[in-house]
């Protein structure tokens, strides 16, 4: 790397002192609160010790399914994201026909809000007028309908169906751009000595994309441990509570004027989330030798 | 003004504001030609309502329209019936206002809840019911697709503006939750207030008076079309006679989201409770407990004196 074109410190300064300002001041502050009884009844703050944290971990079992539905969510599709971008980024760095097409097509629902995406997909799962039941009844497949949404059974699995179509693209072009970068020769001296696809994929591409690996994985980590705005759009944490998770609870709290407790689980989903992206890049941190 | 609505403004009986939308009634819509086929009339009693029910879901219509999806209709049953909570202690609801009595010991409302489970069960509701929006109901009406449905005053005509062929063929009944007898009038709304410390209150005052002159009053009415009455009995109400007539016939009673703290904020929580308890998730006695450990919360987040000794 050559030093004298790297860019001085301070041009990254303004960036940081906004995020300092605005991020990371206000979420020390929050932690602060959430050991108080802040609420919008009154002006009057004081300190509470933990009672905020016992009333999540002791006070109420309903926090603690939150908190659960959080990591289950934040497991299936960060799985599921990282599993189905890095299969597309394969195909299409093959040689594919019309593989810009392709990609295009994965990555198009990325570019789209949630809640455009929550709306059309509500309207498309309904069970009697939606687009999924009337085409599974029209190819014969009527035994596979369901109430997607208003199911008990169904409805986290198709939020995070609908979830994982929307941000798989994401990661699929992030592996393109790791794949484009393994020198070709590794590939051709592996072909010479007679190595088939699965072997090629295993042995070099995996080991040389691990960056990429842990980049995704800490991406879709921190994303579904802030999942929200999917899920009030589609179930708003229904059927009754199945569907809700740490940041739909945090909003509620807010809504109700318990800024308090909202805080509290801010504060924990926080310093869960950079907990988990610590551990994350320290267990999946390999670095490969060209 | 209507004396229902004098609550809303009132403070230990004292009046401080002015208002005039038409108070809110929440009862149920039938289809009359369903009705006259099956030979039923409309119901009185919880048990009739059932008995009605059955008759319909065997034809293949939806007895009751049911939109879950917008997660404050499901709730209205539990709250608009306060009318019959009241016939069994005129006081309950100063009771729950002074802790005297937990919400969870209302047995009218744990009623209620067991009765729209019971709905539930028998799939009076239809079996999209958790899927589909408030506002679905007008097209399920006007195609034949559901009997009966609760909304508010003011529906049957905005349903003859979209689907003219509904034009008179629509009933209306009270909710018979519970044998509920009574209307249950909500007369919360936007209310005009003066500020006493004001240089200007004298011409304040003023021009309440003028707001309420007769003629004044009328136009308020005639100028709005979307409003069916206001709540001054001098003005006469826009709407039909029979509408006129069925409610001359009903006692009538402030709901409960207005006469009892620490309900109307948890709204959309007790729709997702009565969801939960729809799924199979809570029992109608976890909802009573769910109410009430929210009013309790709620009470002593803003230090109510009756909660926090």
């Amino acid at each position: 790397m050559d030093r004298n074109k790297t860019y001085p410190w301070y041009f990254a300064s303004g960036a940081l002192l906004l995020f300092f300002i605005l991020c990371f001041i206000p979420s020390v502050i929050g932690v602060f609160y959430s050991f108080t009884d802040w609420n919008s009844f009154s002006d009057k703050v004081s300190f509470v010790g933990f009672d905020n944290f016992k009333t999540i971990f002791i006070g109420d079992k309903s926090y603690l399914t939150f908190i659960g539905n959080t990591v289950y969510f934040t497991v299936f599709t960060t799985a599921l994201k990282t599993i189905l971008g890095l299969i597309f980024a394969l195909l299409f760095t093959r040689g594919i026909k019309l593989a810009n097409f392709h990609r295009m097509v994965i990555f198009s629902p990325q570019v789209l809000s949630y809640l455009i995406v929550g709306l059309v997909f509500k309207g498309m799962l309904h069970p009697s007028t939606g687009f999924l039941n009337i085409f599974l009844d029209k190819i014969g497949l009527d035994f596979l309908s369901n109430d997607w949404l208003g199911s008990i059974k169904y409805a986290f699995p198709a939020v995070m169906a609908v979830d994982t179509w929307k941000g798989v693209g994401y990661g699929m072009v992030i592996f393109i751009a790791g794949i484009q970068g393994i020198p070709e020769s590794y590939y051709e001296a592996a072909s010479l000595d007679g190595a088939g696809f699965m072997q090629k994929t295993l042995k070099i591409t995996l080991p040389l994309l691990m960056p990429t690996l842990i980049m995704t994985t800490v991406l879709n980590v921190t994303y579904g441990l802030r999942v929200f705005d999917i899920i009030y759009v589609l179930t708003n944490g229904g059927p009754g509570y199945a569907t809700d998770v740490m940041n739909t609870a945090v909003f509620k709290e807010f809504s109700r004027g318990n800024y308090a407790v909202g805080t509290a689980l801010s504060t924990l989903l926080a310093v869960f989330t950079m907990a988990i992206s610590y551990f994350i890049l320290k267990a999946l941190n390999k670095k490969e030798e060209y | 003004m209507d004396p229902t609505a004098l609550p809303s403004f009132s403070y230990k009986e004292k009046v401080y504001g002015i208002s005039f939308a038409g108070y809110k009634v929440y009862w149920y819509y039938y289809n009359k030609k369903i009705f006259k086929d099956l030979g039923l009339k409309a119901p009185t009693t919880y048990q009739e309502f059932k008995d009605v029910c059955a008759k319909i879901n065997a034809t293949g219509v939806t007895p009751v329209y049911e939109g879950m999806q917008n997660g404050w209709h499901q709730v209205l049953p539990l709250f608009e019936t306060g009318g019959n909570y009241l016939e069994s202690d005129p006081k309950i609801y100063d009771k729950l206002n002074s802790n005297e009595v937990n919400i969870k010991d209302v047995k009218g409302i744990k009623t209620v809840l067991t009765q729209l489970k019971e709905f539930q069960t028998l799939g009076y509701f239809g079996k999209d019911f958790m899927s589909n929006t408030v506002e679905g109901g007008k097209k399920a009406f006007a195609d034949g697709k559901a009997a009966i449905v609760l909304d508010e005053f003011g529906w049957e005509q905005n349903l003859a503006k979209d689907f003219p062929a509904t034009k008179d063929n629509v009933g209306v009944f009270i909710q018979p939750w519970g044998d509920n007898k009574e209307l249950g009038i909500n007369p919360a709304s936007n209310a005009y207030f003066a500020n006493a410390k004001s240089e200007n209150k004298d011409e304040a005052v003023k021009f309440f008076r003028y707001l309420v002159k007769k003629e004044v009053l009328q136009k308020r009415l005639d100028g709005d079309p979307n409003s069916l009455q206001i709540c001054w009995p001098e003005i006469k109400a826009k709407y039909p006679q029979s509408y006129t007539d069925y409610i001359a016939t009903l006692k009538k009673a402030t709901v409960v989201q207005v006469g009892v703290k620490y309900i109307d904020p948890q709204w959309m929580d007790v729709g997702k409770d009565i969801a939960a308890m729809y799924s199979g998730a809570m029992t109608p006695d976890d909802v009573m407990n769910s109410i009430s450990k929210r009013r309790d919360d709620q009470a002593k987040l803003q230090k109510d004196p009756n909660w926090v000794k």
